[in-house]
């Protein structure tokens, strides 16, 4: 395959900007339009920019598979021990008990920030994890 | 052998956290039933309209209301769709045979 060099450099320029962007949807997600699933899925977005412009392998060596699918469980298990911590707490299964905190601040809304962050990377894992599995380099 | 008692302790693992968190909200326990316009009167749909319009950025804190319904009020309902993203994420590595 030959290598185009303008591929390279904007992919690898336009990368960090696009997880910011992802990072950016997640955190505002209680503000603005966005969340988490919307988040995630950018993340990952970056991530198959690298897998289309460098080559799979070269990506997984940044991205190992084993990190991804940990980051994938690990986000799921938090959101599990979290929901049911709801009902240790007092209120119901996957009820609000964190501070509301001041409507408006990025910092607030206390459950739903903190499910936003953990479904975004849920969603960004996972993603990237169907794509790593879909694309092979010969 | 082991492999199979493994996975029925997961089973009933499961269905032990299932009954507990089915449970905890009583409304749909079996054997109640829950008919919404006769415990909360006619109107319901007008009513829980002006409900999440006036008072869902106080109760929940977040000012975008589509977060405020689907982390706050159903957060359930996410709760399944992440699940089925788990689920689906497992279906293709292992039909993918990408295993570690």
């Amino acid at each position: 395959m030959k290598e185009s060099t303008i591929v390279d450099l904007v992919s690898r320029k336009l990368v960090p900007y696009i997880l910011l962007f992802g990072l950016y949807l997640i955190s505002y997600g209680h503000l603005s339009p966005g969340g988490g699933f919307q988040g995630g899925v950018v993340l990952s977005s970056a991530v198959l920019l690298l897998c289309l412009a460098r080559g799979v392998n070269a990506t997984r060596l940044l991205f190992t598979s084993r990190t991804v699918g940990v980051l994938e469980i690990a986000a799921f298990t938090l959101f599990l021990v979290m929901a049911a911590a709801g009902m240790a707490v007092g209120v119901s299964f996957l009820g609000n008990f964190l501070p509301v905190g001041r409507i408006g601040e990025v910092p607030s809304a206390g459950f739903i920030l903190f499910l936003n962050l953990v479904i975004g990377l849920e969603v960004g894992a996972g993603i990237t994890l169907i794509c790593f599995a879909l694309l092979k380099e010969d | 052998m082991k492999r199979i008692l493994l996975w029925c302790f997961t089973g009933l693992v499961l269905a032990a956290l299932g009954i507990v968190m089915l449970s905890s909200s009583s409304d749909l326990l079996p054997g109640r039933r829950w008919d919404p316009e006769v415990v909360l009167g006619p109107g319901l749909a007008d009513r829980t309209k002006e409900h999440f319009l006036l008072r869902a950025v106080e109760e929940s804190g977040a000012i975008n209301l589509v977060s405020a319904i689907y982390l706050g009020y159903r957060a359930f309902d996410t709760l399944g769709e992440t699940i089925v993203l788990v689920l689906s994420v497992a279906g293709v590595l292992l039909v993918s045979g990408a295993r570690q």
